[in-house]
């Protein structure tokens, strides 16, 4: 009877493994279906215009994606029209936001930015030093590879429960707002930032905010007298400190002590989007 | 690279213990100092910084400061994905150079290995892209680097800060720890500013390198 018993815990223990991963393969096959099913559709928009695909508007900015706000910022710096698709918000490669234009789908902000560069001829950093677009870069990769997760432990880890104040959620997608915060979690502990104590991440993450800060020191922009192509990606990022995170460290910063960006928000907002109150949610 | 050279720069004696290299928060390095444990480089250095009453940083201004965390953090935040995927997943066949010790253990760790660094690096979010785009994304980090280093003798001029230990750990492994890679080829065509401020650093903060190399081969 023991030796059965043990006979089955171990066939059980099997058994469920190779399901595990069976089913975890299924489940990224299904994804992947779905994201292809979805791009056969927006195969056949017409060729001449580009559909921007992100996140519908929030209530507090026009983007509450920073790579969103990023992109749009972009696509009005180098002066090229676009309609907004708030539907299909995953793109391939299971990210946001991405495009569909003459045929192709692009995901990624940065490396659509380089497609529309190459594929249009622009380029929006003619007057900017070498060494002012390497410290621009500089500052682009802390607010998107390392301030981001700052972001994602205030906004959606710590006060998930806000997230409806920022933008509309669907009632269906507001049950899942733990499941998704848990899986933001394990992607912060990948990520390495994550094993830290929410009050060593913030005091990593405000580190950013000086940083920035302290590169942009008293000039108008990160190109100078006029922004570069990374004003569109630090301004994405660093708004979302003075206007999409209520009531964190990160706002009340650029309120006082870092004033300079809160300022530096102002002109690119002026300068990029004068439309900026009817560009939000309203409802 | 970046604890062992802050360490030497501010002359803290230490003893290396390469058994347990994982430490609280399952991150490495990690330090004990009388009995109390600190994970995280940075938290190590700043920890450090208050205990021994160190500062690297006298001689800079807040904003030059600015400037080199700007590049720290690019390193450590994107180049560092491309130098696990470049080792784990994409070459690593050229990992047995730098760390293997025998081939079991070099397929154990490399089979393991790899699918962390990848199930990683596609949380991180650069997983997703294809080996040609991360390539391209790292280089232009390394090319951005170059630019503001520029003919300097540190990243903020003739006197090193703290950030300088850091982008010495990064940028060290392209010149050293990434045989056969396009970033050893980068640093050591195009790039060349950023291989002599490596050897710079290397010449005057670890006379000992040779011996320490000969060391790590003996005990394989």
């Amino acid at each position: 009877m023991g030796c059965c018993s043990i006979e089955l815990s171990l066939t059980n223990l099997i058994l469920f493994g190779v399901l595990y991963f069976v089913g975890k393969k299924a489940l990224k096959l299904f994804k992947q279906w779905k994201i292809d099913r979805m791009l056969e559709k927006w195969d056949d928009a017409p060729k001449d215009k580009l559909i921007l695909h992100t996140v519908w508007r929030s209530k507090l900015l026009p983007s509450a994606s920073p790579f969103g706000l990023k992109l749009e910022t972009y696509l009005r710096m180098a002066k090229i029209p676009y309609e907004l698709d708030t539907k299909d918000v995953m793109g391939p490669k299971g990210k946001f936001p991405w495009i569909t234009y003459k045929g192709a789908h692009i995901a990624d902000s940065q490396l659509i930015i380089e497609f529309l560069n190459k594929k249009l001829d622009i380029s929006v950093n003619k007057n900017t030093s070498k060494e002012q677009l390497a410290i621009a870069r500089a500052c682009r990769v802390v607010m998107e590879e390392h301030f981001f997760w700052g972001l994602i432990q205030y906004r959606f880890i710590d006060n998930v429960k806000a997230v409806p104040q920022l933008t509309k959620i669907p009632a269906m997608f507001k049950l899942l707002l733990p499941l998704r915060s848990c899986l933001l979690k394990q992607r912060m502990i990948d990520n390495g930032i994550g094993k830290h104590t929410p009050t060593e991440i913030y005091q990593m993450t405000e580190a950013d905010l000086h940083t920035v800060s302290g590169a942009l020191g008293s000039k108008k922009f990160f190109g100078g007298d006029e922004p570069c192509e990374d004003d569109c990606a630090i301004f994405g990022g660093v708004a979302q400190a003075v206007w999409g995170l209520p009531g964190s460290s990160f706002e009340r910063l650029c309120d006082g002590e870092l004033k300079n960006l809160k300022e530096y928000c102002e002109r690119m907002k002026e300068m990029y989007w004068p439309d900026w109150e009817n560009c939000m949610d309203k409802s | 690279m970046k604890v062992h050279t802050y360490l030497r720069m501010t002359q803290i004696p230490y003893k290396i213990d390469g058994k347990d290299p994982f430490g609280p928060k399952g991150k490495a390095p990690w330090i004990s100092l009388n009995g109390e444990h600190v994970a995280d480089s940075e938290f190590i250095i700043a920890y450090l910084n208050r205990k021994c009453n160190k500062d690297l940083n006298k001689e800079h201004s807040v904003d030059q400061l600015a400037l080199g965390t700007a590049v720290r953090v690019m390193l450590e935040d994107q180049f560092s994905w491309g130098m696990a995927l470049e080792r784990f997943v994409f070459n690593p066949q050229e990992f047995r150079k730098v760390f293997g010790k025998n081939l079991l253990y070099d397929t154990i760790i490399l089979t393991f290995g790899g699918s962390v660094a990848y199930k990683r690096a596609v949380a991180q979010g650069i997983g997703a892209h294809s080996r040609e785009e991360i390539e391209g994304i790292v280089s232009k980090n390394l090319r951005a680097v170059s630019s503001l280093l520029g003919d300097k003798k540190y990243i903020l001029g003739d006197m090193p800060c703290q950030d300088d230990c850091a982008i010495f750990g990064q940028l060290g492994q392209a010149v050293w720890g990434l045989p056969n890679s396009n970033y050893e080829k980068l640093v050591h065509s195009e790039l060349t500013n950023l291989r002599d401020y490596c050897f710079r650093i290397k010449d005057l903060y670890y006379a000992d390198w040779d011996q320490l190399i000969s060391r790590k081969r003996k005990s394989a």
